[in-house]
């Protein structure tokens, strides 16, 4: 009547193989005290923040990535920014800075159709 | 301030008592702690069970005491146990491997759906891979509780992307089955941040590289692995960080060790071996290609500096790479280290219902649970012929049949020549 082994650990990887967090070999997890983590100092305030806008991706889930941020009462935790969302700026820039080009043109077209409209209307003298 | 979620944690489940050719198992799921017995111990367990713990004797009191240390639940005036329906074992005996009669572990991928974008991923998970329905993910779920499987290691593609994701957590839990999981954090909500903290034993988060390292190889970003890390840190959720290394990432290993090293509250480290499959393949280099001698120090440095802090593992794939740690640290239990796992006492499960050794062996089916039991499939012929071809591994490498650690390593992956030894230095 004995005990052939002992393996303690929870499967986590993605392979489904085995994996083991050999208990003799390593220290037990040091915050997982539910009551130690009260005091762990400043938390995350969940926000959620939806849909972050990339137009690098196509098909149904395109632009719909996720990424939660704090509030800015969450002390010292700072809100992730993703590549995606970096992306986002960099197109809504350019897209801006067209919009400023082609509106600025088309208000100096009209200027100078409009200059142009006025002498044609001037009253011929003589 | 708004506190953030607690885990409130529901009924606890019940420890997993079967019977298995050497005796049996009995597994604890909280601290997901297995205990194999020989087979008296094994009777003498299922006897105290069945009795409810009346008359026992002098020899079974010591056997009590000495699983008790292990697992304290056990002493509790009531414990429940999933008995396992009786079914007649098929499993022959094998050389060198040992087999369970079902599974402990099964490996289930509920989705390839994922919109990280790595260019190194063996499931070639896309925004538009296809889910497992919902009502397929709760008949493998049921079929694996009666078979008394421990544990789920859910995977994907990214599973917080299921829509049923939360559902699937607490269904796992009332089938008896312990679920895990490896995610990205893309896509997490307060509620599915809830349900991980209430059933999950663990959260895996895989991490390759830093910061913007990290960012070349996720669209979703180191910024968000960090927030995911401290969310679920905060919920109370045990959290593992996989490491999968390469030849490329070797030398980055020493970085990674230091960031795992200031991370607080982490359960655990556990060190993958990259495998070119999939979109992944020829991204990177296996460390095959890396002499033994100069792995081995990189990955015992790594251990004692982690070991400090949590715990640290080893996915079965690095077994041969691992093999003589146990020596080098005085360690006296030559087991410890144990090869690969597929069709021993783990298994994967597709989002198409195909059961495979593996996930990395995705494209080697053994059936389907389209048209069989998943206990007919662990006890059927191509499952055999899969235990065969590994019991017989370390028989035609030369430099296997006389390293004394064999029967444990077992020589490495049966697939894939992912890391050498100290044996192919």
């Amino acid at each position: 009547m004995k005990v052939i082994r002992l393996r303690r650990g929870f499967s986590t990887n993605c392979s489904g193989t085995n994996e083991f967090f050999p208990g003799g070999w390593s220290l037990p997890p040091p915050s997982l005290n539910p009551d130690q983590q009260q005091d762990a100092g400043p938390r995350i305030v969940f926000r959620w923040v939806l849909p972050q806008v990339t137009s690098r991706w196509s098909g149904p889930d395109a632009g719909a990535v996720s990424a939660p941020a704090s509030q800015p009462d969450a002390g010292a935790t700072t809100a992730p920014t993703s590549t995606t969302t970096t992306n986002g700026l960099v197109i809504a820039a350019v897209v801006f800075g067209v919009a400023v080009l082609v509106g600025v043109e088309r208000l100096v077209r009209a200027l100078r159709r409009r200059r142009k409209g006025e002498s044609h209307d001037e009253p011929a003298e003589g | 301030m708004t506190s953030p979620p607690r885990a409130e944690h529901p009924a606890e489940l019940p420890l997993v008592l079967r019977r298995e050719p050497f005796g049996g198992l009995l597994f604890e799921p909280s601290t997901a702690t297995c205990v194999e017995v020989d087979g008296e111990a094994y009777s003498t367990l299922r006897r105290c069970v069945d009795d409810g713990w009346q008359s026992v004797t002098d020899a079974e009191r010591a056997l009590m005491d000495r699983l008790r240390a292990s697992i304290p639940s056990l002493g509790r005036e009531v414990v429940s146990f999933h008995l396992p329906s009786e079914r007649a074992s098929r499993i022959p005996r094998y050389a060198h491997v040992r087999v369970l009669d079902a599974p402990t572990v099964v490996d289930l991928q509920i989705t390839r759906r994922c919109r990280s974008g790595c260019p190194h991923c063996y499931m070639s998970s896309s925004p538009e891979g296809d889910d497992m329905p919902y009502d397929r993910v709760r008949e493998v779920l049921h079929a694996a509780g009666d078979l008394g499987v421990c544990q789920l290691a859910i995977g994907g593609g990214e599973p917080l992307l299921h829509p049923d994701f939360v559902r699937i957590l607490y269904d796992a839990r009332s089938f008896g089955v312990l679920p895990n999981l490896t995610t990205t954090g893309d896509g997490m909500t307060p509620e599915s941040l809830r349900a991980m903290a209430e059933c999950c034993g663990a959260v895996a988060l895989s991490l390759e590289g830093l910061r913007d390292d990290f960012d070349r190889r996720r669209r979703t970003g180191f910024a968000l692995f960090e927030w995911t890390h401290r969310a679920l840190r905060d919920a109370g959720v045990a959290t593992v960080l996989q490491v999968t290394l390469s030849v490329e990432n070797l030398p980055a290993l020493p970085a990674i060790v230091d960031y795992c090293v200031s991370c607080d509250g982490l359960y655990g480290v556990l060190f993958l071996a990259y495998k070119s499959m999939g979109r992944g393949a020829g991204y990177q280099t296996p460390l095959s290609r890396v002499p033994a001698a100069e792995l081995f120090p990189l990955l015992r440095d790594a251990f004692l500096r982690i070991s400090e802090r949590c715990r640290v593992g080893y996915d079965c794939c690095l077994a041969p790479g691992v093999v003589g740690m146990d020596a080098a640290f005085g360690i006296d239990d030559p087991e410890m280290v144990e090869g690969c796992t597929a069709m021993r006492t783990s298994v994967g499960i597709t989002t198409d219902l195909d059961v495979v050794p593996c996930t990395f062996l995705s494209d080697h089916p053994l059936g389907t649970l389209r048209e069989q039991s998943l206990w007919d499939v662990w006890h059927g012929e191509r499952a055999a012929a899969f235990r065969e071809r590994l019991d017989g591994q370390v028989e035609q490498r030369a430099e296997c049949r006389a390293c004394p650690s064999r029967d444990s390593c077992l020589g490495g992956c049966p697939r894939w020549d992912l890391v050498r030894c100290r044996a192919r230095l």
